[in-house]
This record gives C-alpha cells, structure tokens and sequence, in this order.
C-alpha cells in the first residue's frame, strides 16, 4: 500500500508570498496553489507559449475547470469543429492539486465535446494530475492538428513535442510505459494518453493514465485524436505549496480523525438485506457519507453492486426491466474484491478506493471494474460473467473507450437485434441477445477496432440510432447525446435533473438528492436548506423550490470541487467533516467565505452554459428517455407507478440559480451579478 | 461528557451537532439504548476511525461511525 503524506510541505509565509506580483515574473516555485501560467501550445505550427493569468481569474473563476472554462471561452472561435484544429483541448489541475490537501489528487480534461456539441470535461485521479502543476502549469491547452502523431514532453527546463509515430496504434496502458521508458528524463515522467479509441476517433473515447484509469466523459479522447497527440509526458519537478502551512496541516489532521483505519470483516451481502428491509419503509433517512467510508475503503465503488439492484438505483436490461431480471451474486462487491486485492490510492487519498490484481493472463495487472462497468456490462445486459466483466473493463481501458458508453451502446444494439431493428446481416453474425457473454465481448472488440457493425456504434447511442432509423431512437438511453449512468432517477430523481441541466449532461458525478444529503451545505452555506433527518420518501419526487435548491447546490459545489482539484468522494464526508472552503483559503491566502466559493461555482457553471448556448445548443431541447423517468410509468417492480417531474424540477433549478425558467438562458442580472458582461449579449441574440 | 454518533438509525437524544451527552464510563451499546429493534444496530462501529466492539468505552468528544454502504453513485 502506498504511503500517503498528509503533512504537505510549506515554506512562504503571507508577506513574502506578496512580494511576488501578479504573476508577471518567473514563479519557480509554487506559493499559492495556483501557479499562474496556462502553456498553450499549437500543434499545427508545433509551438508553444506561456501564458500569465492574472489573480483574478483564479479570484473569479479558481482553477480546473473553472480555469479551463474561462480560457477555452476565450480562446476558442464561436462553432468550431470539435475534431478541427480550433478545438481548445486542456489538460487542468485544481487550486488545491498537489498541495498535500487530502483529496488533492485530481486533474481534469476539458474542451467542446464531439458527443454532445457543447462543453465537454472530464476528470480523473492517480498521480498524473500534480505532474501538470510540477512543469509549473496550471493548464496545458492544446489547438491545432499536428502533421503526425506526437506527443508533448515537459519537465522544468523545456516543453518539446516529440514524434510518436511508433506508439500510434498501441493501446494507452502499453503507451505508458513505453513512454516512461524511453522519456530519457531525470524524473519519472508521468503519462496521460489516448488508446485505439481515440485514435480512430470514437466519440466516446477519452483518456488514461495510471494503467487503468480514464477520464472517460464527453468524448474528449476523440478529440486528443484528432489532433494526432498521443500523449503527454511530464516529469516536472517544481515544488507545490501553500500559504498557510500550519493551517493546512490541523485541517488534514482534523479530517484524518474521521477517516477509518484498517482493515474489517464484514461480508458485503449482508448490505443488500438491510436495504432491502429499509426500502419498505414509506420514511427515508438522511444519508451521511460518513457512514459508506469504510465500506468505501474495502470495495470502492462497488460496495453499491448489489444495493444498487435491490433499491433500484442500477438499470436493468436496458433501463426496461427490474429487480427480477438480475440476480444479485454475480457482482458481489467480495467476489470482485478477491480478484483484484491489491488496495491502492490516488495521490494524497487517505480511502483508497482502488484496486489491481493479475490479469487474465497473470502477466500484468488489471484494476477492478468500477460500479459503473460492473452494472453496464452486468444488469444492463443481463450479462452473469463476472470473468467477462473484468475482460471488458481492460479491452476498454486499454482502448480508452468509455465504459458507462459502451456498455450502453451494447444495451442499444441488443434490444434492436432482439426487436428485430438489426440482424445477423447486419451484426455479422453476431447474435445479440441479452446476457450472450461472446457475442457481448466480440461487439466490444468490433467498436474499439471500428470493425463491422462495431463501427456503427463506435460514436454513441445517438448516432447510432440515427444510422438505424425504423425508431431506433426508442432505445437510445441519452442525454444530449451522453450515454445516461447507472443510477435511475426514478430511485433518485436528483440524478434526472442533473442530466439534463448539466451543461455536459447526462453525468451522474453532479449530484442527486442522496449526494446533496451528504455534502452538507446547509452547515456552511446560508442559502442551502437543510435536509431533514427523516422524511417522507414522497417529498424526493416533488417538483419545488427545496429540491431545486438542492440540485443546485450539489451543482455549484461541483464547480468549487472541480476548481479546487479534489475527489468528490472525498466530499462524501460532507463540507463540514472535510473543509473544503478553509482548504481553499489557507492555501491561496483568501478570506472568503462559504458563500463566495458558491458564487464563483455559480460563475462558473453559468460560463458553461453560456458556451453551449454560444454553440448553438438550446437547453430546454434537452430531453430524458421515457423509461428513466417513469414515461409511461412502470407496471411492475419497484418502480411501479413511480414517475419523476424532471422537466418542472429543472425550471426550480434554473430558477434557483439564476437563468431562465423557461429556456435556461442565464438572465442578464445573473450575468452583471456574476461580472460576466461580456456575454449578456449571448442570451439577447437568442431571444432576438 | 458528549460524543458525536453517525449511524443509519434514528438515536435517541441526538442534537443538531450530531452529539450525544452520555455518563462517564459510557460504551458503545449504551448508545443503542432506544434506538429499537433496527437490524442496522448489529453493524460494525468504529470510534475514531478503529473498529471497536460494542463494549468499547467511550471518552469525550469521540467520534462514533457505523459501517454502513451508500446507496447512490
């Protein structure tokens, strides 16, 4: 297991720290968190520059995606392409990355997403993240096509883009250590690349590091793709700190105390029971993350396999059936667990929500499948092979295919094979019906070869079902064009809002009312209500002004989260349990208060919008499949009859932050509120 | 003295803080005293951040978890 300093390393005080300026001169070393500079390099012409961002960018907008939202905005012309050369592509880190904050570890992709035409991000753990920030960048962001495949080298002296003629065709875990191998650096580099996928451009394509780890949403490996940029390589070494040393290190031991030490015995399907008897009260109970930690630290995300099934968050057979369609025992959480025992952390995690063991061939090592591709590649299909799930999960990863996409592509191309859409004329042979492993397995290998009819489905649901006709859309399960997650809202209906009002939508990483339960605004935040201890289940399925303040502060707090560089689930412990906000002012020096990190969450996601909108998307158009909203309502299952009002839960949550009710457009007052006079013209043109 | 309890019952005498005023010389199955016959109570606990057995007594200002699994993503 991996060591983890919690201690960070400090050394300015405040007054030396403020000598420094406006960022406007060399910054060998990292004072404040935030280091600056942006490196924005064009491909084309295979040059480079820095950049300086000035404090208050970072004052207004922090960093990783609020950063990435600010410059790509700015950068990037009205209606590009997204696999054209105008397309920004930028690799992000938090305020807090490499800090020594616990959480710290994240970084994030960004850029116009090909899947959805709108903004794309997504994010990701292990050790890349702080790499980024160690070459003394707080964003590397790439535009331009190079004239072959490259990829980019920086350390502390130079930035080189270097041929990767030899890699182009080499899946992203073997990149990796390729390239770790022949870097010819004084450090060991750290890789993020793109597999197959991206190469050939699938839609759904993104982005690994760490062997197994993606940044998997928005199709944004495409667009690396497009650029012909195999990968980055960073061995930089420039220190990381804070301003307030002494701070920082009481708020990682007072977090620290609440995080479960060792190991425990205690078998996992015991959880599905308690459920299972819980889930016949007409009460529920407020959720708090504190209690799932150390379940958390034993199986990671799939401590909720089986819970899933039994309370009906995980879709099943395509979002058509239930409970009964799918037995529990192939995806127990312990059977995973005794494959891949070897726990391991992202950097500065003290959960360790990770796992890797011996692959299938005992030659290398394969990570545990996530809960997403566990409930994909298992109920979704009513695939019983828990063998073919962990071979899924690695063609995958080492592809960088995204696995919540694929695995609904494949649910989509069964149910049209079984109600006879397609046949085997078109699959090749292929019979695709429910739970046939082989031929799952083979059209998986089709789509990341873009081979047959796994060409077809290599670009999402939606265009897939756009290729099809004959209503295939029925059974495209998206939003926006992004592949809906494992997790119904007819359970949660705070997870339907968040697909459909996120400006990359369909994401299930935002919020849902069990998520905002956990975060705990209310004991720092002024507008955020509190969630009661105990409440009827049927005040989660009303359309009012609580429950859109509720979506809206898991909202908001997500763009702090992702401007901060942090784990969400490290957020699981609530804002209160894990500071969040003093984190913030410890480490740049700020004094804000809870309120004004809010306020820059609601800047950021505004700006967000406002670059869909600018792109031509109209966010009411965003519609929900029917089957996850109870349309028309179940007549069975535990399901039955349950219905969710998405579309009038998102005209709370507009209204509750700002844009309006009816279109989604952020109101002009929102943006003069929010300094964002630039782009009140962006909504009048609309209207007009 | 006061310790602060987090579990997927209802706890008899909980305040907004999530604390519990309890005697000197408290265990950990005193807390359980009026919570009824909730099968969630024979779950592991852990009081700052070790497992513990429900004899295990308690000091001020402990923090008591009950392992329980999260539904949700």
């Amino acid at each position: 297991m991996k060591k983890i300093n919690i201690s960070g390393e400090f050394c300015l005080p405040l007054a030396q720290h403020a000598q420094l300026g406006e960022n406007t001169e060399e910054v060998k070393n990292i004072v404040r968190g935030y280091t600056g500079k942006i490196l924005l390099v064009d491909l084309t012409s295979r040059t480079w520059e820095e950049q300086a961002i000035p404090d208050s960018v970072y004052e207004q907008y922090l960093s990783g995606v609020g950063l990435a939202a600010y410059v790509t905005y700015h950068h990037m012309p009205p209606g590009a392409d997204p696999l054209g050369p105008e397309n920004l592509l930028g690799f992000v880190t938090g305020i807090l990355t490499g800090t020594g904050a616990l959480f710290g570890g994240r970084w994030m992709v960004t850029g116009k997403s090909p899947l959805t035409g709108g903004w794309g991000d997504a994010n990701c753990g292990g050790d890349f993240g702080p790499a980024i920030k160690q070459c003394g960048y707080d964003g590397i962001f790439f535009k331009g096509i190079a004239d072959e495949p490259v990829y980019l080298f920086a350390d502390d002296e130079k930035v080189e883009i270097r041929s990767a003629a030899h890699l182009w065709g080499i899946d992203a875990t073997e990149t990796q250590a390729r390239l770790k191998a022949e870097a010819g650096s004084k450090r060991r580099p750290r890789v993020a690349s793109i597999g197959m996928a991206g190469e050939k451009l699938s839609l759904i394509s993104g982005i690994c590091n760490d062997g197994g780890r993606l940044a998997g949403r928005s199709g944004l490996g495409a667009v690396m793709g497009s650029k012909r940029l195999k990968a980055l390589v960073l061995a930089g070494s420039k220190p990381i700190r804070g301003v307030d040393s002494a701070e920082l290190k009481r708020l990682n031991k007072a977090c620290n105390a609440y995080v479960p030490k060792g190991d425990f015995r205690f078998p996992a399907w015991v959880f599905p029971i308690l459920y299972r008897l819980m889930a016949a009260r007409k009460t529920a109970m407020r959720m708090d993350g504190m209690l799932g930690v150390a379940a958390f630290r034993k199986w990671g995300t799939t401590t909720i396999n089986q819970i899933g099934l039994v309370t009906g968050d995980t879709p099943v057979k395509n979002w058509s059936g239930s409970r009964g369609d799918y037995p529990l025992r192939p995806v127990n959480p312990d059977s995973l667990l005794s494959r891949v025992p070897k726990q391991y952390h992202c950097l500065t995690c003290p959960l360790g929500c990770g796992a890797t063991g011996p692959g299938a061939d005992n030659s290398s090592e394969t990570h545990r499948p996530e809960y997403e591709t566990s409930s994909t590649f298992g109920a979704l299909l009513l695939n019983k092979d828990l063998d073919s799930i962990f071979t899924i999960n690695e063609l995958l990863n080492r592809a960088g295919m995204d696995t919540i996409s694929a695995g609904a592509i494949v649910a989509f191309a069964i149910e049209c094979f079984e109600n006879g859409l397609i046949s085997e004329k078109d699959t090749g042979g292929l019979q695709l019906t429910w739970g046939n492993t082989p031929a799952i397995i083979a059209l998986v290998k089709q789509m990341i070869a873009r081979e047959g009819f796994g060409d077809l489905l290599a670009d999402g649901v939606k265009v897939a079902a756009a290729k099809i006709g004959k209503g295939a859309e029925g059974y495209a399960m998206h939003s926006g064009g992004q592949e809906l997650p494992m997790h119904d809202p007819k359970q949660d209906p705070g997870y339907g809002v968040h697909y459909i009002v996120e400006p990359t939508p369909g994401r299930h990483t935002v919020g849902s009312w069990g998520t905002y339960e956990t975060l705990r605004l209310w004991t720092k935040v002024s507008w955020a209500p509190e969630a009661p201890r105990s409440y009827p289940v049927s005040q989660r399925y009303e359309a009012d002004e609580r429950n859109g303040k509720y979506a809206a502060g898991c909202s908001l707090a997500k763009m702090v989260i992702d401007g901060a560089g942090l784990c969400t689930f490290g957020l699981l412990m609530g804002v209160d349990r894990f500071p969040i906000f003093e984190y913030l002012n410890a480490v740049v020096g700020w004094q804000k208060t809870p309120d004004e990190f809010m306020e820059i969450g609601r800047r950021i996601q505004t700006l967000r919008q406002c670059f869909n909108i600018r792109e031509g998307l109209l966010p009411a158009e965003v519609r929900l499949p029917g089957r996850s909203i109870g349309e028309p309502p179940f007549r069975s299952g535990l399901h039955k009859g349950r219905q969710v009002a998405v579309d009038e839960l998102r005209r709370m949550y507009w209204q509750v932050i700002g844009w309006d009710k009816d279109t989604g457009f952020p109101l002009p007052d929102t943006l003069q509120a929010l300094d964002l006079p630039q782009i009140s013209t962006v909504a009048s043109q609309h209207e007009g | 003295m006061k310790v602060k309890v987090i579990a997927p019952f209802p706890i008899r005498g909980l305040d907004q803080e999530d604390c519990l005023e309890v005697s000197e010389g408290s265990r950990v199955r005193d807390v359980l005293k009026g919570s009824g016959l909730n099968p969630a109570r024979l779950l592991p606990v852990f009081v700052n951040g070790q497992q513990v057995k429900k004899g295990h007594i308690l000091n001020e200002g402990d923090i008591i978890v009950f392992l329980y699994a999260l539904s949700g993503g």
